[in-house]
């Protein structure tokens, strides 16, 4: 929206204030300011930005009575003559009263269609608008001063000179003036003559009404219409015109016969024809009359937190053209009709906290009942899962919570996968961003890949964000959105300094790294071996089992796989759910006294079968041992020509202590054989010699 | 006899004062005074003296065992000194290299900010709660006073899962979420911290970001008060010197609307680049809650007031970090994240 300062000027006689000023108050009030043009002759152009609530402010007259408001002055509009309303159904007829209550009309005869005077046309153009023909202009120009579309149709070229509003039937077409024919879907608004659709309501007219050199009689059309209506038309016809605009954001239903007004006074004042003198209408209507409402001093003053004085409330809601007369409690106020946004009592608090100004305002911290804030367990707990991967010098990364369908199924390597049943977007920007992801892998796996191409080569990287499971498809109900952990590592773990060296991931850190996760958390790392998850190599992937259940996976990324996101070097990745985790979450501290009495170590190299792991052997370790053991190491895995086939060795160090004494070497022993001869037993090992 | 004693002792001093390490000195200690050493063996040849030679001879070994005694203690000490110091040259080292280092790893500094706004805020008593990123079309929209076909849709244009599934356009949701779940009890004081979605991308924009709500329910609640939450937010996310400006605005789930703006932290005021010359930078929307709102959740609006506010957080991260580019905090660039280690 433009406004024409020297305009405004006229409407506000007495403002002195420079087009610069006028423009930051505007803005200070609310009507934000986009821009201050300065044209030729100190006119100037201020650019505005509206929010939709004020619809009000699409004319010279809204944003004259905003002006006049805000410094406190008076707006003058001009007064124009008063003409009868002629209800006449033969002449117009509204067959769909829910679509346009309102259609006025004012005939122009023997109208002279020749060029607009330069005063008219400068303005026109200075606020973005073309001068076309005098006739055509005038409605522009009412329109900008008003805020009231109007359309001129060719009187002559309706059947029995007669206007009837209707919804349109299906694919019934029409030419519109732009020389398309269009085919709006049925139940859009029609402007017709008995026999034919002359125009589509509010959006555009049609070619065969359209006034031209010939055209001996006008018809001025002023209506009001449903303003969805005109939304879904301008959107689905992709005619975004003024007039749209306007109808659709909603005009002053007053405002209807005030334009018509103006249109009889210009047609007079340009000399371009007889205006009759009388408005036609299709229904009954009289400008419609102010809102009632009633503010309380005491709602007022609490809303705002302070207390402004009469004056200040009373000057600023009659500066604004609202009618006050005080109550007991406060005012009523008569809110004129062209400001729809104002319909309650808290609108009131807010016109006067702006005009008056929201600096006045102290900055006053809540009193009432203290409430303790805080975070609950679960978010807690995400804040040492953030800390525990950073001390592993792992970096966050986040991704969109949409992908491709490609780069799902470039990860999960098989057509039938459930988690392939993602949510798709209706309406997406791109095809990168066609669902919603249920995994975190893709995203990681990208990151990878990027970083790898610039160059960053030793990278871990971890992510904490939701993936969305749709229960079915298509989406009927809200989908279960989980948090979930994703962990990527490729090329080396940092070294310790300078002069030592890196040490390349493997599968140890990864599960080093969710070692450490689970143990903040309370729980031991539960792992099961998988080895037909296509996404990861066969030997070197394990289900994450928690309380049970699978709730992850973990590994080292299948060569094809890597080969399909073009890593040229070895991955570790993990992905499991947060949710659950956090739920469970059982982190405690196990103090146990210190003992004051020596402990005792032993080492313990056991040759066992390869097909026994580690971590079984450390787990039958500690089942086996009695209090004395205080803590057991895996220290070394020796597969090779000093031991037989098919086995490995695997070398403990275990310490044993007790709280009451210093253990003698024969209480060692003994705890020691037992220890031994239960894992022999068990595993048909045998110490290696 | 007493000839040989001096002899001796000519040729200790001379030995010890060419002696180089502690080492050559022990030797001589050993060579001269040890159980037969040179002087010891010409102290055990006393007896062949005559007696009255005797005494004499026992006082001037004794004198000179004892001077070669201290010699040798000396100059050892000043050789090991010496030896020391070498020792200690030799460990020089180039004190510039750099230290052994530990990577610290880092959190996205989306949530390092957004941790920070939590903490001001648990500090002024909200809680912290989260809501579903898909959303209905109700609570996105109609439970916060945007029915079908309102103008201030357009203002936000949204991903559609279904016909009523959405993926939220503002973390509001959890307003009516909360609101409905709680009336009529009084207050509610929470912030709502999630991503947030709208069909929009360029340089300012992405489909994606996050932000954070908040929202405070009592009696009389005022618009002074959400100026001193607001400032107190401001002061501690950006300086104690930081101001606070509202300015009016439009949100259809408040009346009434403000944006808010604080005092330019890069020029304080006098106008910047980064102010565009203003010397105010626009952070957040805000506003009392519409009784609309509240009555469409159970409130009583006569009876219970709200304020409301909604910030995003890429931008306040952008300030705070001065990110130049938007964009980097989508792409994961290890040279990008590992600047927020700390
Ligand atoms: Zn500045």
């Amino acid at each position: 929206m433009k406004i024409l300062y020297s305009w405004l000027k006229e409407l506000v006689p007495d403002l002195k204030a420079d087009a610069q000023t006028v423009a930051t108050a505007l803005t200070d009030a609310g009507v934000e300011v986009d821009g201050l043009v300065e044209l030729p002759d100190q006119e100037y152009v201020i650019e505005l930005d509206l929010t939709p609530n004020r619809s009000d402010c699409l004319s010279m007259w809204g944003l004259a009575y905003e002006v006049a408001a805000i410094f406190g002055l008076k707006a003058e509009l001009p007064q124009d003559e008063e003409l009868p309303i002629l209800v006449d159904a033969n002449k117009i007829q509204l067959a769909a009263p829910q679509l346009c209550p309102y259609y006025l009309g004012l005939i122009l005869e023997d109208v002279k269609i020749g060029p607009s005077p330069d005063w008219l046309v400068k303005r026109l153009e200075a606020l973005g608008m073309r001068g076309i023909n005098n006739i055509v202009d005038i409605t522009n120009y009412v329109m900008l001063e008003t805020g009231q579309p109007l359309h001129a149709f060719d009187y002559d070229c309706l059947v029995d000179h007669k206007i009837v509003v209707r919804e349109s039937k299906e694919d019934e077409e029409i030419i519109t003036l732009d020389n398309q024919l269009r085919k709006p879907e049925a139940g859009t608004i029609y402007i017709c003559d008995p026999e034919k659709a002359i125009g589509i309501g509010g959006v555009m007219g049609g070619l065969n009404s359209e006034t031209t050199e010939q055209t001996k009689n006008i018809f001025f059309e002023a209506a009001y219409f449903d303003r969805r209506s005109i939304r879904r038309t301008a959107k689905a016809l992709d005619l975004r015109s003024e007039a749209a605009l306007r109808f659709e954001k909603g005009v002053d239903p007053s405002g209807l016969y005030k334009a018509l007004q103006r249109v009889y006074y210009y047609s007079q004042l340009l000399k371009i024809g007889q205006p009759q003198k009388e408005i036609l209408s299709g229904s009954t209507y009289a400008p419609q009359a102010d809102r009632q409402i009633l503010l309380s001093r005491k709602y007022l003053d609490e809303r705002i937190g302070m207390s402004f004085s009469d004056q200040q409330v009373e000057e600023s809601l009659q500066n604004l053209g609202f009618a006050l007369s005080p109550t007991e409690s406060g005012w009523q106020v008569g809110v004129p009709s062209r400001r729809q946004d104002v319909q309650e009592e808290v609108d009131l608090t807010e016109e006067v906290s702006r005009l008056v100004g929201l600096d006045q305002l102290p900055a006053v911290l809540p009193e009432g009942a203290s409430t303790q804030g805080g975070l609950n367990k679960e978010q807690k707990l995400l804040q040492k899962v953030h800390r525990v991967l950073n001390k592993r010098g792992l970096n966050e990364a986040l991704n969109y919570s949409f992908i491709s369908k490609k780069e799902l199924k470039d990860v999960f390597q098989d057509e039938n996968h459930p988690l392939l049943q993602a949510i798709p977007l209706k309406n997406p920007m791109t095809e990168a961003q066609e669902i919603m992801r249920t995994s975190l892998l893709p995203g990681l796996l990208k990151n990878l890949r990027d970083n790898q191409n610039r160059q960053n080569l030793d990278i871990g990287l971890y992510e904490i964000g939701r993936i969305y499971l749709p229960e079915q498809l298509p989406l009927r109900d809200l989908p279960s959105e989980e948090l979930h952990l994703g962990v990527a590592l490729t090329g080396s773990s940092q070294a310790l300094g300078w002069q030592l060296a890196k040490e390349p991931y493997d599968f140890y850190h990864l599960k080093g790294i969710l070692e450490d996760l689970m143990s903040v958390l309370g729980w031991p790392l539960a792992l099961k071996e998988k080895q037909d998850d296509p996404r990861f190599h066969p030997y070197q992937c394990a289900e994450i089992l928690f309380n049970g259940r699978a709730i992850g996976i973990m590994g080292a990324i299948h060569p094809d796989l890597a080969e399909n996101w073009d890593l040229n070097q070895k991955a570790f990745l993990a992905e499991l759910n947060l949710d659950l985790v956090l739920k469970l979450a059982d982190p405690k501290i196990n103090y146990k006294p210190l003992s004051r009495y020596q402990s005792s170590k032993r080492d313990l190299a056991l040759v066992v079968e390869n097909s026994i792991s580690a971590q079984a052997v450390l787990a039958t370790i500690k089942l086996a041992a009695g209090d004395l053991l205080e803590n057991v190491e895996l220290f070394d895995v020796y597969r090779g020509s000093q031991i037989k086939a098919g086995h490995k060795s695997l070398a403990f160090s275990l310490t044993y202590r007790a709280q009451d004494r210093t253990l003698t070497d024969a209480e060692v022993a003994k705890a020691h054989n037992e220890i031994l001869q239960f894992l022999n037993d068990y595993y048909q090992s045998e110490l290696r010699q | 006899m007493l000839q040989n004693l001096d002899d001796l002792r000519n040729e200790a001093l001379k030995a010890i004062d060419q002696g180089n390490s502690p080492e050559a000195l022990n030797d001589l200690r050993v060579k001269y005074l040890g159980k037969n050493g040179e002087l010891t063996l010409l102290l055990r040849q006393t007896g062949k003296l005559p007696a009255e030679q005797r005494p004499a001879f026992g006082q001037k070994a004794n004198t000179i065992r004892a001077q070669i005694e201290n010699l040798i203690n000396e100059k050892r000490e000043e050789l090991i000194k010496v030896q020391q110091e070498k020792k200690i040259q030799e460990e020089k080292i180039d004190l510039s290299l750099p230290g052994y280092r530990l990577r610290k790893g880092s959190m996205h500094p989306i949530t390092m900010v957004l941790d920070e706004i939590k903490d001001i805020f648990i500090g002024l008593g909200f809680s912290v709660v989260e809501g579903p990123e898909i959303e209905t079309d109700y609570y996105d929209f109609q439970a916060l006073n945007i029915p079908l076909d309102h103008p201030a849709r357009e203002m936000q244009d949204t991903f559609y899962l279904s016909e009523d599934l959405l993926l939220r356009t503002h973390t509001s949701p959890m307003q009516a979420r909360t609101m409905e779940a709680q009336a009529p009890q009084l207050p509610i004081k929470i912030i709502v911290p999630g991503k947030v979605y709208r069909r929009d991308e360029d340089a300012t924009h992405t489909p994606m970001f996050h932000q954070v709500e908040g929202l405070l329910v009592d009696e009389r609640v005022s618009l002074s008060h959400l100026k001193g939450i607001l400032l107190s937010f401001a002061q501690q996310m950006f300086g104690q010197d930081r101001e606070i400006r509202l300015r009016p605005s439009f949100f259809p789930f408040t009346e009434p609307s403000v944006e808010v703006d604080i005092s330019c932290f890069a020029c304080g005021g006098s106008g910047c680049r980064l102010c565009k010359g203003t010397g105010w930078i626009e952070i957040l929307g805000a506003g009392m809650v519409h009784p609309n709102v509240l009555r469409m959740s159970g409130y009583n609006p006569q009876e219970a007031s709200g304020l409301a506010f909604g910030m995003g957080v890429e931008r306040i991260a952008m300030l705070k970090y001065g990110i130049d580019d938007l964009r980097h905090l989508f792409q994961n660039d290890l040279r990008f994240l590992r600047q927020f280690e700390n």
